[in-house]
């Protein structure tokens, strides 16, 4: 069965892109993966993809692009066919295509950074889940740290604030805060293909963790 | 024996298009986010600056001139005059009966 996992935040900059674009890029290497950018017109993705294509066309990483909730719909029913996986790269704003995502999504993940603003901007995008929640119960959202510092006072500190306030699930898994990660969406790569060693670990590693996720979804 | 790589069979999901295209349309005010007191930076809840009114009803907002020919300047100091009122009075009257408060 086709797993859809859908990137929301609705904080500019938190990292949408970078989770999308490598977790369709690891999903891809085994099995067809459709990333889905309805961050239009900035399409960061989608200018990820015309990259990557342009460099090391990869036979099973598809594109779609969404501008609105019913595209959205559409895109996946016509992906599903033809993926293992569909990646959704939300846009920065509560809209129709954000609730649309949260509905169609196996699995929802909140990039979050260690800064107030980003922390701030999730407790809105709670509101909006509790809300999707009373028309389908099983929306599993979950948090994923990015550009975690684990070694500094200020990033435990959010950290806290964060299981204490949001109370929502986190990703065991966490990016760390690596150059890596821009050089490789500015050069079409995934960090894997990258030379950083721990960046590589740090994806490879929550992807698996998202895989297994979808996988002891009820098929 | 040699290996075949199968390709994965790929099952569509039960896309609830109804139920998406209706939470989808149904937005509510309630992702706006809440005011809250006693915030420190770490605190998930964001803080909503407290601003003042922005309503203006009720309070003279611009002032406006006009030129108008000595005829028609006359005939509206002579009705204002009659009605025992200043010019000004006599034309907010008038053009509050044309327009509402």
């Amino acid at each position: 069965m086709t797993k859809i996992v859908g990137i929301i935040q609705t904080k500019g900059g938190a990292g949408r892109s970078t989770f999308a674009t490598n977790l369709a890029a690891h999903f891809s290497f085994r099995e067809p993966t459709t990333l889905i950018d309805c961050d239009l017109p900035q399409a960061t993705s989608s200018s990820w993809y015309a990259l990557r294509q342009a460099e090391f066309p990869a036979k099973d990483l598809f594109l779609a692009q969404a501008r609105d909730h019913v595209e959205l719909i559409q895109k996946a029913k016509e992906q599903a066919s033809v993926s293992r996986y569909l990646v959704i790269d939300g846009p920065p704003r509560i809209t129709e295509i954000t609730r649309a995502i949260m509905i169609l999504s196996d699995l929802c993940l909140i990039p979050l950074g260690a800064s107030a603003a980003e922390i701030w901007s999730t407790a809105d995008l709670l509101k909006t889940l509790e809300e999707a929640r009373t028309y389908k119960p099983d929306v599993d959202a979950r948090l994923a740290w990015t550009r975690f510092r684990a070694y500094t006072r200020e990033a435990q500190d959010l950290k806290d604030a964060v299981k204490k306030g949001l109370k929502l699930e986190e990703l065991r898994n966490r990016l760390g805060y690596r150059v890596a990660f821009s050089e490789a969406l500015a050069r079409g790569l995934c960090v894997e293909e990258c030379a950083d060693r721990k960046a590589k670990g740090e994806v490879h590693a929550l992807a698996e963790e998202v895989k297994r996720i979808l996988a002891e979804k009820k098929k | 024996m040699t290996k075949v790589r199968k390709s994965p069979i790929i099952l569509k999901p039960t896309i609830d298009e109804k139920m998406a295209l209706q939470f989808a349309s149904a937005a509510s005010p309630a992702a706006s986010g809440a005011a809250s007191d006693n915030l420190t930076a770490a605190s998930p809840r964001r803080p909503t600056a407290k601003r003042a009114s922005t309503s203006d009803v009720g309070k003279n907002v611009r002032q406006i001139s006009l030129t108008l020919k000595r005829d028609l300047y006359d005939k509206i100091a002579k009705a204002a005059a009659r009605k025992n009122r200043t010019l000004e009075e006599h034309l907010i009257k008038h053009l509050i009966k044309r327009y509402g408060k």
